[in-house]
This record gives C-alpha cells, sequence and structure tokens, in this order.
C-alpha cells in the first residue's frame, strides 16, 4: 500500500469527492485525526478510484 | 411550489450528472462505498480502542454514515422540482450573531457560505475549547487567505475578516421559493448550488479586502474559482449571483447541504433538505438548508 497521505492531502481528497455526500464526508472528516497511517492510505486509495477508469484492486492493480 | 418528478435514480448517479468532471463508472462508484463501508468497520473499531474518549462516537457516526451511503445509493429516491427565488440584492445589510468582543476566533470549515444576495453564514467558536458553535452571518465581510486554519477576526472597529484556508470551499446557495422567512434561522430553505474556493486560480491578495465570486464560471457546474477583490465593498446589485429558476431536489426533510447532493448540516443553520441539480441552467449541485434572518427576497430579477 502507498504511504499513508498527509491529513490535508486526504481532506483535500475528502472534500472534493463527487461519490461522498456530504453527511459521509463530514464523518470521515472528523474520523480523520484518529485514524491509524494504514487506514488513511486506504482510504485515499478508494477516493483515488473516482479518477481510474477501471477497479484497481486493494494490491493496486486494475480488476477490470 | 414544487412538482413531482416520478424519476428514481440513486442519489449519487444524480450528483454525478451534475458535477461536470468526468463520472466514474457506475461500478467504480459502487465499489467505492463498498469499500469505504468495509474500511469504516475498521476504524470505528480502532478508534474505539485507541481513543475511548471521542473515538466511541466519532466511529459510530462515521459506521452509520458509510452504511447509510452505501444503503441511499442503492436504494434511490424520488425527485421533485422546485422554484428557486429570483434574486434580489439586499435591502439592509445583514450583521448578526458575530461575537461581541474584537478577536480572533475559529471557524467550522464545513459551515462557510454565501447565499445569492451576498450574505456569508458560518459557525464560529468561543475561544475556549470545547464550547458550543455560534451561528453568524454578514454581508459586509472582508477575506482573506490563511495558511493554518480557518478564522474569523473582530476588529474593534470595521467589518469582520473571514480568514480561509485555500482548501476550504464557501458553498454558494440561492433560497428557493415561495420565500418561507422568519426572524429566526430556521425560516427559509436554502438550496446549495456550488462551491466558490476564492484562492485558487490565478492571483490573489492576502490583505483582507471584500471578495466577490467571479463572473466567469458562474454559468458553469464547475465550482468557482478566484474572486473579484475591492478594498471597499461593491453596491449591494452588483453582490449578486444569478441562479437557476428550478431545479431538482430530493423530496422529504433532512438536514442538507454540501456541494454535493444528499445534505447534512454544512452550515449548521437548518435543516431543510433538497438535494438540488439545476435542469435549466448548466448543472448546479447542491444540498438544502434552512437559514434566513436577512432581509427578505421575493422577486426581482438575478444580476451577476
Amino acid at each position: 500500500m502507498k504511504e499513508a497521505p498527509s491529513q490535508t492531502e486526504l481532506r483535500r481528497l475528502i472534500r472534493s469527492s463527487q461519490v461522498f455526500d456530504e453527511v459521509l464526508k463530514r464523518s470521515w472528516l472528523n474520523a480523520l485525526p484518529l485514524m491509524a497511517p494504514d487506514h488513511r492510505a486506504e482510504l485515499a486509495a478508494i477516493l483515488e478510484m473516482e479518477r481510474a477508469e477501471s477497479i484497481p484492486s486493494p494490491s493496486g492493480r486494475g480488476l477490470g | 411550489m414544487s412538482r413531482p418528478n416520478n424519476r428514481r435514480r440513486s442519489a449519487v448517479e444524480r450528483r454525478l450528472d451534475r458535477g461536470g468532471a468526468p463520472r466514474p463508472a457506475p461500478a467504480v462508484r459502487a465499489e467505492m462505498l463498498r469499500r469505504q463501508r468495509s474500511l469504516a468497520e475498521r476504524v470505528a473499531s480502532f478508534v474505539r480502542d485507541k481513543h475511548p474518549a471521542a473515538g466511541l462516537t466519532v466511529g459510530a457516526l462515521l459506521l452509520v454514515s458509510a452504511t447509510g451511503a452505501l444503503a441511499y445509493d442503492v436504494i434511490g429516491e424520488e425527485t421533485e422540482q422546485v422554484d428557486l427565488a429570483p434574486v434580489k440584492p439586499l435591502d439592509a445589510e445583514v450583521r448578526t450573531g458575530l461575537p461581541a468582543a474584537p478577536g480572533r476566533y475559529r471557524v467550522d470549515p464545513d459551515s462557510v457560505t454565501r447565499d445569492a444576495r451576498g450574505v456569508y453564514r458560518f459557525s464560529w467558536y468561543e475561544p475556549q475549547a470545547g464550547g458550543p458553535a455560534h451561528q453568524a452571518a454578514a454581508s459586509l465581510l472582508k477575506m482573506a487567505p490563511n495558511d493554518d486554519q480557518d478564522e474569523l477576526e473582530v476588529p474593534a472597529q470595521g467589518d469582520p475578516v473571514l480568514y480561509l484556508r485555500q482548501t476550504t470551499p464557501i458553498g454558494i446557495i440561492a433560497e428557493s421559493a415561495p420565500y418561507r422567512g422568519s426572524t429566526t434561522y430556521y425560516g427559509g430553505t436554502y438550496v446549495h448550488l456550488n462551491d466558490w474556493y476564492p484562492y485558487y486560480g490565478g492571483s490573489y491578495s492576502r490583505t483582507a479586502v471584500y471578495r466577490n465570486p467571479p463572473a466567469v464560471g458562474q454559468s458553469t457546474s464547475a465550482p468557482y474559482q478566484g474572486s473579484v477583490e475591492s478594498s471597499a465593498p461593491r453596491a449591494a446589485s452588483a453582490r449578486t449571483i444569478s441562479v437557476p429558476s428550478r431545479a431538482d431536489a430530493v423530496s422529504g426533510q433532512a438536514s442538507g447541504t454540501g456541494g454535493g447532493t444528499a445534505v447534512t448540516r454544512k452550515s449548521g443553520l437548518g435543516s431543510s433538505r433538497s438535494s438540488v441539480s439545476a435542469p435549466r441552467s448548466s448543472s448546479f449541485s447542491t444540498g438544502g438548508r434552512a437559514g434566513g434572518s436577512v432581509g427578505g427576497s421575493s422577486g426581482g430579477s438575478s444580476a451577476s
């Protein structure tokens, strides 16, 4: 998994998401300071899926 | 005021339609929501164990939101159209709820909005930790960029200054019609149209000046970027923003806001849900919110 992004970068990703609604964004933003680095990296990977044309696997390989 | 529309599309689909940006494939969207739900379970467990004081609540709310978002996307819901009130310039300046004592106060970055007439609303906190948030509204407000946090400065004299980070969005909101205003914040319904990032795109000064959203970009679904600066406040008629006459809204009541659709309590000012797009004039995203002790508005024409 990639290195955990900074909280600032992750906040930007969360706020710019079109898939997450505002309630969900707010919940993730609230949880952000308490999350482990691995969690932050995983959340960043999920949010970056919006820009991907295929569904990346958790290990980073596309599934289709 | 509204006309039911029986289309049944998921909330996320509607938001993506409005977004303007390349939309992820449905399979990607569904996978994102599924994975974030799975991650939320683990995060909730982790924060509950590692941060007993705050983690229990934060984790529980996260889990509920994550599960709800997944279900919300699957179930879909009916939409209806709402009329948006024509924008009328302010009859009188608005200044309510600001701190009484001069100083600097922390601002909730998810609470900042500007309505189509130029009234800013936001939540600010008392300097001591743990204090409740207060809602304020002001039409004469200077703005300046800040590097590390979002703050409100109340000078001994003159207009307050809102310091925002570059990444903090200002929700652009419009009122639905007919205006159901009262003298409280909870009297009217606001519809979120777009987000504004005053310190993105182009150059900007770091001094506290009056800022308006740029005219360019107001008719598109893309967030507004940059600002038009002035050392003195512009006339009320020059601060208004055009809004579409109608917009799609999610039926029902819930709290709302946001740069997207499904509604939350971004401003903390109210709770009337209406997730909105603008079928007539480009596509605007939205979330509704209640608001409005500001000078009445109905009728009139829009200006930009």
